[in-house]
């Protein structure tokens, strides 16, 4: 059958003869007992000509008594099919499908618009929808709204099964445009289903309470199957509701997973990373996936302006915090003239820059709440020190020689049209050098004096890497204690595409502050829509009410 | 602890006084509609204006002078449109002035109708319920407050407090109009059939886990949905019983139909719809096999089945699922379904044999006319956890 058509529908294979006494008749068998204007609101047909059609076969029904119609008119008297007349009506009716006309296509709204109209698929969209409000799907209504699916996916002529997972196997391939599209919507119920349900796999083993044993591998999976035949059949807005909801509902469920791997279960980390970070799942649902997947920051120091004034030195950085280690993917330099899309742009300044140095020391050391270590950036227009205790900042600062005309290094020194100040060779460099270990020693000795200093344990180098290692050797020379440069590999992956380890170990130590700063504006787009979550559903929760509904 | 909670005077006024307008309007409306259809919606707008009446926050005026003024008011304000010797304006504020000297406060006239309710209550529960179940105390709270009251100014709401039941009822004077007078019955009996009586547990049986806890979720297809098919057949049969009087019994009953299939059919609320629609069609499902249950009244059948389902205490997923149960055997269908030929044709070839087979089942389960619903459950399936 043709995937573009839809089944013909009873209204348009009967043509209009006798169409609307088979409505008639049909209300009957479905209704079993009514009164005439249920006939007529159930068959859609005229109150005349139901009473035409009940006058001709009296003898099949038994009146019973009047009853109020809750509108206007006389009460009326409600009628019993006997049970005996039952099949001699299935046999009418049966006879007047087989005269209507077969394969006859109907000529009504496009594919990709069909909503299954069973009662049953409406019943379980509301459901859902209110479970969707409530952030969480209790068992017994999961095996509920399944069960009604299957009634309706009976209802759409679509195989059903009492197992969960033979709907994402079952061959579709002979099903007409609307069956697919009954199917694509189901398949998203079940998706949504499986997301709720995770709540309740957090604690003790379910069992088969749910009739599924893996919410997220289901649901993902049921997610994928809707996503693509909705794209299949042309249907932009389904899918695109379908990623709506689950950036509502199930990104920030899965937000959680991912931060706090202890919750979930064995295995559900890897499935769900191997899954969302896919390209194919990023084009179907972008949104759901978008807080899932690495994240790309444009880190941009106002400071640093480009020669051609109007672009600004900016560092790029794509971290993926989700891996089993924080993982770098990307980091470079560019001068750019303004964010580029699909980025995070991130303003820089000097307490910024310490934070980033801060958080990738943190990130790669863990380091013990008592452990004291010095962290010194050596960039060519400044060093950044800071004294941690633990990963808390005791004391930080900025070397920097003064802007323009200083008489620091020993003898009077024009600094402008010299950039950097700092550098690794040169006729200042060993003035330079004197200078920023005599600073170093100070801020060392002020944090030393002060009550409740420990030894400071480790100095931790990192930044130009030239400059680095001169720094580096002469502060091992001259400090008299542990000089090391900082491992931004020790507990991060560090994938740079087309870059050696050692050359991305380079990389990531040059610009360690700046990733540092992406990391941490990772965790802090996290926490985010956690919070964001929880107010959410705080507020859910209070709206709702027991009341007459 | 719940502290009684009566409406506030100046409510009671306001809603009483619009009560006794419209009570009285349904009996002339077919002749306004006739002659002077503009008119109607003066007087409701007229009869809207009650609460900014200066008298109506007189905490010293008592309601039998505020209703003098409201009938003063709509005198006054309908005169302009209808003529002031207009018969149809004489002979409506005559037939007010007669009403008003029996006309009791609205809190006074819900609490006489859930009175005579919780008598129905005990005599079903004895004609019907084989467990020897007392009717709870009932207890009935008025509130004012617009967030509870969805439909027409009015609203309910069934709680639990030592052991007795709670029912409030809510209005929202301003949005109070014509239809939601006439529905408070059927809140009432909404609240009391379907959630005051549900979950009794026997006498000296305490409950066992959460789960039996009281109250249902708002998407409780058995509670909200079958359960409220229920209350409104009973209360179809019993309208009259209730008001304690006949003459407006078919307009009480019309509107509370129209308020079934309104609460029934808002948006959000199709699992409501569906436990309605699948009571329906169990209703005509034992209407249809009466003789082959051997059964003579399937109506008391079908009251029995339902009402003990919802006097078992817990159960609130089994329940649900036996709606879904019934409905997949039975067949529940909404009118604005699609049907597609071949299934529509297979499904008609096979109901017959379905509901043969139900009416087989339930057959052999029936003792005395009496269906317990452990059977129901055996039948359907149904494993109640």
């Amino acid at each position: 059958m043709n995937s573009t058509r839809t089944t013909p529908s009873v209204e348009a294979s009967l043509g209009l003869k006798g169409l609307a006494q088979l409505r008639v008749l049909r209300a009957m068998l479905r209704l079993g007992a009514f009164t005439r204007k249920e006939l007529a609101t159930h068959s859609g047909e005229e109150l005349t000509f139901v009473n035409a059609v009940v006058g001709r076969h009296k003898d099949w029904f038994h009146e019973k008594d009047l009853v109020s119609t809750g509108s206007s008119g006389p009460r009326e008297r409600r009628m019993v099919l006997r049970a005996e007349h039952q099949a001699e009506l299935a046999k009418l009716l049966d006879s007047m499908y087989k005269n209507a006309e077969e394969d006859v296509p109907r000529p009504s709204e496009p594919v990709h618009s069909y909503i299954p109209t069973a009662i049953e698929f409406q019943v379980v969209t509301d459901l859902v929808g209110s479970l969707s409000e409530e952030g969480k799907a209790a068992a017994g209504e999961v095996r509920r709204v399944l069960r009604l699916l299957e009634i309706a996916s009976g209802k759409e002529g679509l195989p059903v099964s009492r197992n969960f997972e033979d709907y994402l196997t079952q061959d579709l391939s002979s099903a007409s445009g609307t069956q697919k599209m009954a199917r694509a919507h189901m398949d998203g119920i079940r998706s949504k289903l499986c997301f709720l349900s995770v709540p309740e796999f957090l604690g003790s083993d379910p069992g088969a309470a749910f009739g599924f044993h893996d919410p997220i591998k289901f649901g993902l999976a049921f997610l994928g199957s809707a996503g693509i035949s909705f794209t299949s059949l042309g249907a932009g807005k389904q899918i695109r509701d379908l990623d709506l909801w689950a950036e509502q509902h199930a990104s920030p469920v899965m937000l959680r997973l991912l931060t706090n791997p202890e919750i979930g279960r064995k295995g559900w980390r890897e499935h769900l990373l191997s899954t969302v970070q896919s390209s194919e799942f990023a084009k179907l649902v972008p949104r759901f996936v978008e807080p899932l997947g690495p994240r790309r920051f444009e880190i941009i120091d106002p400071t640093r302006v480009a020669r051609a004034q109007s672009r600004v030195v900016c560092t790029i950085v794509e971290v993926n915090p989700f891996g089993s280690r924080p993982e770098v993917r990307y980091a470079t330099q560019r001068r750019i003239r303004q964010a580029s899309p699909g980025t995070i742009p991130v303003m820089v300044d000097g307490p910024k820059l310490l934070d980033g140095l801060i958080s990738i020391y943190s990130a790669n050391y863990h380091p013990p709440e008592n452990r004291v270590a010095a962290l010194v950036n050596v960039r060519h227009t400044e060093v950044q020190v800071a004294i941690l205790k633990g990963t808390s900042l005791v004391v930080s600062k900025t070397i920097a020689p003064p802007p323009r005309k200083d008489s620091m290094f020993g003898k009077t020194m024009v600094s402008s049209g010299r950039m950097p100040i700092f550098a690794a060779g040169g006729k200042h460099a060993v003035h330079e050098k004197n200078f920023l270990q005599i600073e170093l020693k100070k801020i060392m000795k002020f944090y030393q004096m002060s009550p409740n200093a420990e030894k400071i344990s480790a100095v931790y180098v990192t930044g130009e890497t030239k400059l680095r290692e001169s720094v580096e050797n002469a502060l091992r020379s001259n400090l008299g204690m542990s000089i090391q440069a900082l491992d931004p590999a020790k507990s991060m992956s560090l994938e740079v595409a087309g870059f050696s380890k050692s050359e991305n170990v380079t990389r990531a130590r040059r610009l360690a502050p700046e990733i540092g700063i992406a990391l941490k504006e990772c965790w802090t787009l996290n926490r985010k829509k956690l919070l964001e979550q929880e107010l959410g559903s705080d507020t859910a929760g209070a709206a709702r009410l027991l009341f007459l509904k | 602890m719940f502290q009684p909670k009566k409406l506030t005077l100046l409510d009671e006024k306001i809603l009483t006084a619009k009560a006794l307008a419209f009570d009285v309007f349904v009996l002339h409306e077919r002749a306004w509609l006739a002659d002077r259809a503009e008119a109607v919606e003066r007087l409701e707008q007229s009869v809207d204006g009650f609460g900014s009446l200066a008298v109506a926050s007189d905490s010293t005026e008592r309601l039998e002078e505020f209703l003098d003024h409201g009938i003063a008011f709509l005198e006054s304000s309908l005169g302009p449109v209808l003529g002031d010797d207009s018969p149809l304006l004489l002979v409506y504020v005559s037939h007010l002035n007669q009403s008003r000297k029996k006309w009791l406060p609205i809190s006074v006239q819900a609490e006489q109708w859930l009175g005579r309710m919780q008598k129905l209550g005990q005599k079903y529960l004895g004609q019907c319920s084989k467990e020897k179940l007392t009717v709870p105390k009932v207890r009935l709270y008025s509130d004012m407050q617009q967030k509870s009251c969805p439909l027409h100014g009015l609203g309910g709401l069934t709680d639990e407090e030592e052991g007795e039941r709670v029912i409030w009822i809510f209005y929202f004077p301003p949005d109070f109009c014509l239809e939601g007078y006439f529905s408070i019955p059927y809140v009432l009996s909404h609240e009391f059939w379907c959630h005051a009586l549900s979950g009794l547990a026997p006498k000296g049986a305490k409950r066992k886990s959460k789960s039996e806890l009281f109250g249902c979720s708002p998407r409780n297809i058995f509670e909200e949905g079958w359960m409220d098919y229920v209350q409104f057949k009973i209360l179809e049969k019993e309208m009259e019983a209730i008001l304690g009087e006949s003459s407006r019994v078919a307009t009480f009953q019309d509107q509370s139909e129209a308020f079934h299939q309104l609460r029934n059919s808002r948006s959000g609320y199709r699992p409501v719809r569906y436990g309605a629609l699948a009571a329906r069609q169990f209703h005509g499902f034992l209407e249809q096999y009466a003789d082959q249950l051997k059964v003579s009244d399937p109506d008391a059948l079908f009251f029995q089945v339902s009402m003990d389902l919802n006097l078992l205490p817990g159960l609130a997923d089994a329940k649900c699922d036996l709606v879904v149960e019934v409905g997949q055997h039975l067949g529940v269908f909404a009118p604005e379904e699609k049907g597609r030929s071949f299934i529509e044709r297979n499904w008609n070839k096979n109901v017959d044999e379905k509901r043969k087979w139900l009416a087989g089942e339930i057959g052999k389960a029936l003792k005395d006319s009496y269906l317990s619903p452990v059977d129901l459950f055996k039948i359907l399936k149904v494993k109640p956890l």
